[in-house]
């Protein structure tokens, strides 16, 4: 009985921590593509940013704090500018150095100079402006705060990185519990992401679908015409299972080896429908790039168990 | 360094899973039974956990504070805004549906602040906080667009809700519809 219990000890910790310094590719692949990805979704508002995330924007920081409730431990955009206000320094200037320094921890991380450092002011940067203006946050920033914590906690600079080439750091490093995290993390996205929708009575009959497709914000680019679907409901039907199966079984499926690459793949095109369909690039991209770091460039050892 | 990396990952997994939990019984409840329902004990431990300063902050810095029910249990309404600038005259001289944005994302974004309305009508008796708030929101909004105009006197603001048929509607023939919800002049 007691061996039992060893051996279930054991098992549980050689889940966390079996031994992995080779197979570093999902951690590059992570921070160079959450990098590229965090240039990219910053410039897709630049042009508005003062608009949006100044301290005195369309709406005021001054009126969204009053809805927001933020911790004092949180350093929000406006909070900076009022502080570099009393200098006398105008919002404008402190505005452009805002964007000077994101734009420039951003290729930092990318290119894994002072990589956990630059990982970590990236993430109050990107607190910052999220916080700041909490109004117009949707699930995209939340999996960008996640992503950048990450890459400040993991030993994100470990290889194909400016800090290895410099520091030339030969340190061997068990990559098994980082890869765990982030596989464990989406584990729980998706459960309750699709346990959620099993519980609404829509996503069973097709109503969901049928309503997500036809919202303001979809469907602005292709313009697809979806009037075919009413009278061909049960693909509605169909899927809305789909959506609730591929989710909810994803914790079940993506880690047996003969089901994962199937289940990645359905996940991803589901990611691949939402971001064509729903106009969500920038989340379904993400997503996509956390599936990718998951599941996708798993030990080989791993892939044949 | 084993036992310290294995704490924090059941930590961190903790928190996701009881941020999830809170946030999926709080949005089935909120569904079927409107914003104000009741509470039950579970609910109310959940959210002191959640709320508590130091696994608030955590969430926060971690990303882990907002539950992933994305479009559960049900697909959210949308609501649309109408600005009309309005002369000394009383002539329309201008129709927006927001202020001046250019790009794409930021107009995104920028709509999003309308999805509180959805709390606002979820609410069985009216909330004056929330009423006050959406009000001087929407001022401010107004303010931006007239800004653009230098002969703008007023700003009228309405605000719809996108009301799509059901497929069993459709094949009726409904159209979609705009159900003006608010009404505001600036």
């Amino acid at each position: 009985m007691k061996s039992n219990k060893q051996l279930e000890a054991n098992r549980f910790l050689s889940f966390f921590f079996q031994k992995d310094y080779k197979n570093k590719t999902f951690l590059d692949f992570f921070r160079v593509s959450v990098g590229l990805f965090a240039i990219i979704h910053f410039l897709s508002c630049i042009r508005d940013f003062q608009k949006l995330f100044g301290k005195n924007g369309i709406i005021p920081s001054d009126i969204q704090e009053l809805w927001l409730l933020n911790s004092n431990y949180i350093i929000t955009l406006p909070k900076i500018i009022s502080f570099f206000e009393t200098f006398k320094i105008p919002e404008h200037s402190i505005l452009n150095c805002f964007i000077l320094a994101y734009l420039l921890f951003a290729v930092f991380l990318t290119t894994g100079l002072f990589t956990r450092v630059s990982a970590f002011f990236l993430l109050v940067l990107q607190l910052a402006i999220i916080k700041g203006a909490g109004i117009y946050m949707y699930g995209v920033d939340n999996f960008m705060t996640s992503a950048l914590f990450y890459l400040t906690i993991f030993p994100s600079g470990y290889s194909l990185s400016l800090d290895n080439m410099i520091f030339k750091n030969r340190k061997a490093i068990n990559l098994t519990p980082f890869r765990r995290l982030i596989q464990l993390h989406l584990c729980m996205v998706y459960f309750f992401s699709g346990i959620g929708k099993a519980l609404g009575f829509n996503w069973w009959n097709g109503e969901a679908v049928w309503k997500s497709i036809h919202l303001p914000m979809a469907n602005h680019y292709f313009r697809f015409d979806f009037s075919w679907l009413a009278e061909n409901h049960l693909l509605l039907i169909f899927l809305g299972w789909s959506i609730i199966i591929i989710e909810t079984l994803y914790p079940i499926f993506i880690w047996i080896p003969k089901t994962r690459k199937l289940w990645l793949w359905l996940t991803i095109s589901m990611h691949f429908g939402i971001a064509i369909v729903l106009n969500l690039y920038f989340f379904a991209t993400l997503m996509i790039i956390l599936n990718l770091t998951a599941f996708y460039f798993t030990p080989s050892a791993e892939k044949t168990k | 360094m084993k036992k310290t990396i294995l704490f924090f990952i059941i930590f961190h997994l903790l928190i996701i899973f009881i941020v999830n939990l809170n946030g999926t019984i709080n949005s089935y409840k909120v569904f079927y039974n409107g914003e104000d329902y009741k509470p039950s004990k579970i609910d109310l431990v959940l959210k002191k956990v959640v709320f508590t300063p130091f696994i608030s902050n955590y969430s926060s810095y971690a990303g882990t504070d907002a539950s992933y029910g994305f479009y559960a249990p049900n697909v959210a309404s949308q609501f649309t805004m109408s600005l009309s600038v309005i002369d000394s005259t009383g002539l329309v001289i201008a129709n927006v549906k927001r202020p001046n944005l250019k790009q794409s994302e930021s107009i995104m974004r920028f709509d999003l602040c309308l999805s509180m309305m959805q709390q606002k009508l979820g609410w069985a008796n009216s909330n004056e906080i929330l009423n006050n708030f959406f009000k001087v929101m929407i001022h401010q909004i107004a303010m931006d667009v007239k800004k653009d105009f230098p002969l703008a006197k007023t700003v009228s603001v309405s605000i719809y809700l996108y009301d799509y048929p059901t497929i069993g509607e459709y094949l009726n023939s409904n159209k979609e519809s705009y159900i003006l919800v608010d009404h505001y002049e600036f």
